[in-house]
């Protein structure tokens, strides 16, 4: 019997078997295609926007605060800093000293709508907030009452106290260039400040950027004007910040970072801004599973459909069979090969669908630009197929007997 | 016509069958033996549950035995793989059955080129032979009907049709008459003969019914022997 022959009289024979197979692979890799999508698009986003912040990676000594001020009193520390600066993906080095502490902070703005109504209100949080010391002296800042307006579509802003930063801005090495255009709305500003310590408030001006993240308010100021008016006891972490130029291989560089300093004497621990942001981790990697488990639950569901429409043909057509069987027609090669050729057409329909329909409205969901590499979707819609057509192909044999 | 030669088509030697079912072993027949010779017809008879059915598809190499050997032609084919077997099947066996066994997805037209295409023909030599034997046996049937659309006597013929498109050496007739008024039972007996003679082919009958005994060239009975524990064994009658 001539092969074209068999193949075609085994989708004649299994049309809507065959056409079910295909729109039921088209549909599963759809979806595995484009959850993996969003599921990289998040990563993307998140690792993108977080990635962005300064500094980009923080280094620790893991042993006590007396070793660390041993280190920083010797040229040990001098020394680092040289030696990372040298590194060619390094903008920027500082020490730092980390706090949490409660404060009140206040710094008002005003509102002209199209109504030329004027409204004032706070803009940050009271509670703990991060204290960041960072770089030895605090750049000049100087008003800039020209610059006090702030458009946003209909809207005006106007910023009270609005104070321009130009060291912040123009020079290129320091630690958070991008902090002060992040914060364009809040910071540079003369702000009130209230720390309560000990029974006894503190109430005076600051000078610094205020980050207000969904999840922390953290206050950069320069290190010498935070130690002013923190004891030696308030202080919590101290270490080392980096910043580097491309922020696309961050894991690279850290592991690049960990080997060089493993080379020293002591113990180092690096982490990147993620690393450091728990509650947006935990976010992305939960997210991750949940996508992890669907997709598991996709194909196990898969399986069990097929195998399932598999039985359902094998019990419908089983008087059909046994006549081809009679009249010496084995179905199990040709049988395979069509499924395998529907499976194919179902994973590139789904494919195309995804990247042609799917992926544009994915990205600008998560407002990013950068197309997403689907290699761990291909993957895994390949093992699927192989998987499937592997029971598909065991079903037949044991069904068949050829 | 053909001239029939007389010489064995199909010898059968040795053959047995048997199941077990829960540890328990049974035999239904044993130690089965019986020729088979072109341009005859070879009616095998005996009572429900003696196994007539079970050597048919023994025979027709659908089932397999443990013991015993079957030759086509002088060849031993009981032992070959399955996928000679099924070329075997392809080549020199048409079946006849009272169920009539036509695909239900497939058209008479399709049914009917089903053998040739398996024997190697294009679709359009299959389809344009197909079409000739239709119209030679059936004047007025539409070839593009389904079989649950044809009475029981047009299904049956349609079966026969499909039985001998390929000019096999074999036919196998499982109780052709079973489901068929009288009219058509005599239209099947009457090709079935005509097959024998025309083609050559060596025809198989597995039936319960008696008439087919007159125009059986050798007809074997399966019996139950009581002295070997009710296992039937096959006798010739004539």
């Amino acid at each position: 019997m001539r092969i074209g022959v068999k193949i075609s009289l085994a989708l004649r024979f299994f049309k809507r078997p065959l056409a079910s197979y295909f729109l039921l692979f088209a549909f599963v890799s759809t979806c595995i295609f484009s959850l993996l999508l969003v599921i990289n698009s998040y990563a993307y986003q998140m690792e993108e926007r977080f990635a962005a912040k300064q500094p980009h990676f923080t280094l620790v000594l893991n042993q006590d605060r007396d070793t660390w001020l041993a280190f920083k009193g010797s040229t040990q520390l001098q020394d680092l800093k040289k030696s990372l600066e040298n590194e060619p993906n390094v903008v920027a080095v500082s020490e730092f000293i980390k706090v949490t502490k409660w404060l009140r902070l206040r710094a008002a703005t005003s509102q002209i709508s199209g109504f030329e109504k004027n409204e004032e209100f706070d803009k940050f949080s009271t509670g703990n907030v991060t204290l960041i010391g960072l770089e030895r002296q605090l750049p000049a800042v100087i008003p800039l009452s020209q610059l006090n307006y702030y458009d946003s579509g209909p809207y005006k802003f106007k910023i009270t106290n609005l104070e321009y930063a130009s060291d912040w801005l123009l020079n290129p090495k320091l630690i958070l260039p991008n902090a002060v255009l992040d914060a364009s709305f809040y910071a540079p500003i003369t702000q009130q400040v209230s720390v309560k310590q000990d029974g006894v408030d503190y109430k005076g001006q600051i000078k610094a950027f205020i980050n207000d993240y969904a999840d922390e308010s953290v206050l950069y100021m320069g290190i010498n004007q935070i130690s002013h008016w923190l004891d030696e006891t308030d202080i919590q972490e101290t270490g080392v910040y980096i910043r580097i130029h491309d922020t696309s291989q961050l894991m690279k560089t850290k592991a690049k970072l960990q080997s060089r300093l493993d080379l020293t004497s002591h113990d180092w621990l690096v982490t990147s801004w993620l690393e450091q942001k728990n509650k947006q981790k935990s976010i992305l990697i939960m997210t991750q599973l949940v996508a992890y488990s669907l997709i598991v639950l996709l194909v196990v569901l898969l399986l069990l459909v097929l195998t399932l429409n598999l039985t359902n043909v094998f019990i419908v057509k089983a008087k059909s069979l046994e006549i081809l069987f009679m009249t010496g027609y084995l179905l199990t090669g040709p049988l395979v090969f069509n499924s395998l050729v529907a499976s194919v057409m179902g994973l590139l329909v789904g494919y195309l669908f995804t990247l042609y329909y799917l992926e544009s409205m994915i990205l600008a969901g998560f407002g990013i630009l950068t197309p997403q590499s689907y290699e761990l979707a291909w993957g895994v819609c390949v093992l699927t197929l192989i998987l499937v057509n592997l029971i598909n192909l065991m079903g037949m044999k044991n069904r068949l007997g050829n | 016509m053909i001239n029939a030669s007389n010489k064995p088509v199909i010898k059968v030697a040795g053959l047995s069958k048997s199941y077990s079912i829960s540890g328990k072993h049974t035999t239904i027949y044993q130690q089965v033996a019986f020729e088979a010779n072109a341009g005859e017809v070879t009616l095998i008879m005996g009572p429900s549950g003696s196994g007539k059915s079970s050597l048919l598809r023994q025979i027709a190499l659908l089932d397999n035995g443990k013991e015993g050997d079957i030759y086509y032609r002088n060849t031993l084919v009981s032992k070959l793989n399955t996928r000679a077997k099924a070329k075997v099947r392809a080549k020199e066996l048409g079946f006849i059955f009272q169920s009539f066994a036509l695909i239900s997805e497939f058209s008479v037209l399709e049914n009917c080129a089903l053998p040739l295409l398996m024997n190697g023909y294009s679709q359009a030599q299959a389809r344009e032979k197909a079409q000739r034997f239709i119209h030679k046996f059936i004047e007025d049937m539409d070839m593009h009907k389904k079989p649950n659309e044809l009475s029981g006597g047009e299904q049956q013929r349609v079966a026969i049709i499909r039985a001998l498109v390929h000019e096999p050496s074999i036919i196998i007739a499982d109780e052709p008459t079973g489901n068929l008024d009288e009219l058509n039972a005599n239209f099947i007996k009457t090709e079935l003969r005509r097959m024998a003679t025309d083609l050559g082919s060596a025809v198989v009958i597995v039936s319960h019914d008696a008439s087919f005994i007159k125009q059986a060239d050798a007809f074997y009975q399966l019996i139950q022997n009581e002295s070997t524990d009710s296992k039937s064994c096959l006798v010739r009658c004539h």
